[in-house]
């Protein structure tokens, strides 16, 4: 009767982290385990840009966009702290 | 120059000295890690991507296992057993020295390892994460034996299989005992998780049937949202039994099936499952790494062991409360001692620790709750910084959304810690 399916999507496009630049941020690396981009439901991170990935994270924090996980994860981020994290997820220094 | 730096030079001044004898480069730092779940994996594949001139052993004796994260769906039908399957292989191919073996001696001042195979591994670096192991001592009758008429389902082994076909099997109108064990034990909602989808797997069956829950503790996490779950989906179905009322289970008959209850009331019921009370798995004991407790304590900024040092402990088997004992803990934590390592290796400063949970629980295939945290280091102490669980006010629209992110979810950590 198996009526969940867990099988992955035969294609789906992994998630490239930059290592280097995410190195000192460990919370940066725990994004894919939800956000790596196989997933029907959940969007992947790749194609971001820095700016609308920190507007989004402040908008969650703010309570001014919706979510069931995210607000949680980041209210108690600051500004700082959100421009560093979006900075590692997208790959790119920050400034 | 930090200790590691220190103590890599010298090995490499000693071994550079042959050289041009020497086949392989010498690694910049041994790292040996020892469990190959959702912990292990996901610090042996973060390392070799952080730090790729690292050498990484992993130490696993399973080839397979069954996955924690969705066994209450396979023992209730709600997927396939064959579904839940996973492998450390896949590590082989980012360059992870897979030993297929079991650990059955640290020298944790050494730092050398010892393996059922006769294997002898010096590491400069420890990272263990082995997992639970099951308490018998707790409950008067309870041992192996016993608990193999009892599965609990918990360790990922033949026990997921059994309890699949004992479910399959029922009649209408069967009765079965969960036994929740007393905090802190792997995935504390996950007995919860059980009752429900055995509730849902009778429902979608057309039986009738009872759900009992006895446990060891007068609350559970998102207790309000499960019951009001319950009530909504299975009305009268499950009845939990708290400690206070008697519900701990105080000892078993494993040949009568038969449990005792602190009240004095005997169970007889068609199916039983046990979990029992747990603590870090017999190699972190062995080895000198737990405390009275029983888990191992580490320091937060890094998960290093607080009675070993150049030890990381991870994963279940840690005392890292207030994360709770979950696979996307284990992962989260994978990951920061990674980067600490690859840190230290190349001399830079230490990662910022901070680390992520999310547990979604199933209470049918179209309906889940949530609760997830963030965590960082305040005064030397793991501390949550913020956290939250589904509204009880959500609508049937959103319990079927995060039913889908669970599902999502368990995909995509699957892909991410064993490739
Ligand atoms: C029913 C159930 C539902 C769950 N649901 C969820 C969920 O929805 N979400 C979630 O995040 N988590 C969930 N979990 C919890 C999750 O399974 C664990 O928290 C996770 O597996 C912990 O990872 P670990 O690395 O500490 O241990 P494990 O994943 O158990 O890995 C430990 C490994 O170490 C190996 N080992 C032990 N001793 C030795 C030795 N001497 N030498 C070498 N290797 C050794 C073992 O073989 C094992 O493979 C659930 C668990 C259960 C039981």
């Amino acid at each position: 009767m198996p009526i969940l399916s867990i099988r992955a999507p035969a294609c789906c496009v992994l998630l490239l982290c930059c290592w280097s630049v995410s190195a000192q941020q460990s919370l940066a690396l725990s994004c894919p385990v939800c956000h790596g981009g196989s997933a029907a439901s959940v969007p992947g991170l790749q194609g971001y840009d820095v700016d609308a990935l920190a507007d989004r994270l402040r908008a969650y924090r703010d309570g001014e966009q919706p979510g069931t996980a995210m607000p949680r994860l980041v209210r108690a981020l600051s500004d700082a702290q959100i421009a560093r994290l979006a900075a590692a997820v997208a790959g790119v220094d920050s400034p | 120059m930090n200790r590691l730096r220190r103590e890599l030079l010298t090995a490499a001044l000693g071994a550079a000295l042959p050289w041009p004898l020497r086949a392989q480069p010498v690694p910049a730092a041994r790292v040996v890690i020892i469990g190959g779940g959702f912990g292990g994996a996901s610090c042996a594949r973060a390392l070799r991507r952080a730090a790729p001139q690292v050498q990484v052993r992993l130490i696993e004796p399973r080839a397979h296992f069954y996955t924690g994260p969705w066994t209450n769906a396979a023992i209730t039908g709600a997927c396939a057993t064959g579904d839940i399957v996973q492998s450390p292989a896949g590590l082989c191919d980012i360059g992870v020295d897979w030993v297929q073996d079991r650990v059955t001696g640290i020298d944790p001042v050494a730092r050398r390892v010892r393996t059922a195979g006769g294997m002898r591994l010096q590491a400069d670096r420890l990272v263990v994460s082995p997992g639970v192991e099951m308490r018998w001592d707790l409950i008067e009758g309870l041992d192996a034996a016993a608990s193999a008429t009892m599965p609990h389902a918990w360790l990922g082994d033949a026990q997921v299989p059994s309890l699949s076909a004992r479910m399959a099997a029922l009649r209408d109108g069967a009765t079965i005992a969960i036994s929740a064990p007393a905090n802190p034990y792997r995935c504390p909602p996950g007995p919860y998780e059980r009752a429900s989808l055995m509730a849902w797997q009778q429902s979608a069956r057309g039986h009738r049937g009872k759900i009992l829950v006895f446990d060891a503790k007068d609350d559970f996490t998102k207790r309000a949202l499960f019951q009001l779950g319950w009530d909504t989906l299975y009305p009268g179905r499950i009845e939990w039994v708290p400690r206070a009322a008697g519900g701990e289970v105080v000892a078993v008959d494993g040949g009568r099936g038969e449990l005792r209850l602190h009240n004095g009331e005997r169970v007889r019921a068609d199916l039983a499952s046990l979990i029992p009370a747990q603590r870090a798995a017999a190699i972190a004991r062995a080895a000198d790494l737990t405390d009275a407790g029983g888990w191992c304590p580490v320091r937060a900024a890094d998960f290093c062991s607080l009675r070993h040092a150049g030890i990381h402990v991870i994963g279940d088997a840690a005392a890292a409360q207030p994360m709770p004992k979950s696979a996307f803990s284990a992962n989260s934590q994978g990951k920061l001692v990674a980067l600490a390592i690859a840190a230290e290796v190349e001399g830079r400063p230490p990662p910022e620790p901070h680390l992520l949970n999310t547990c979604y629980s199933l209470l049918a295939p179209d309906y889940a709750i949530s609760v997830g945290g963030l965590y960082g280091v305040v005064a030397d102490l793991l501390v949550t910084l913020s956290d939250g669980s589904s509204p009880l006010s959500a609508t049937r629209a959103t319990r079927a959304l995060e039913a889908r992110y669970a599902q999502d979810w368990y995909v995509q950590i699957n892909r991410d810690t064993f490739g």
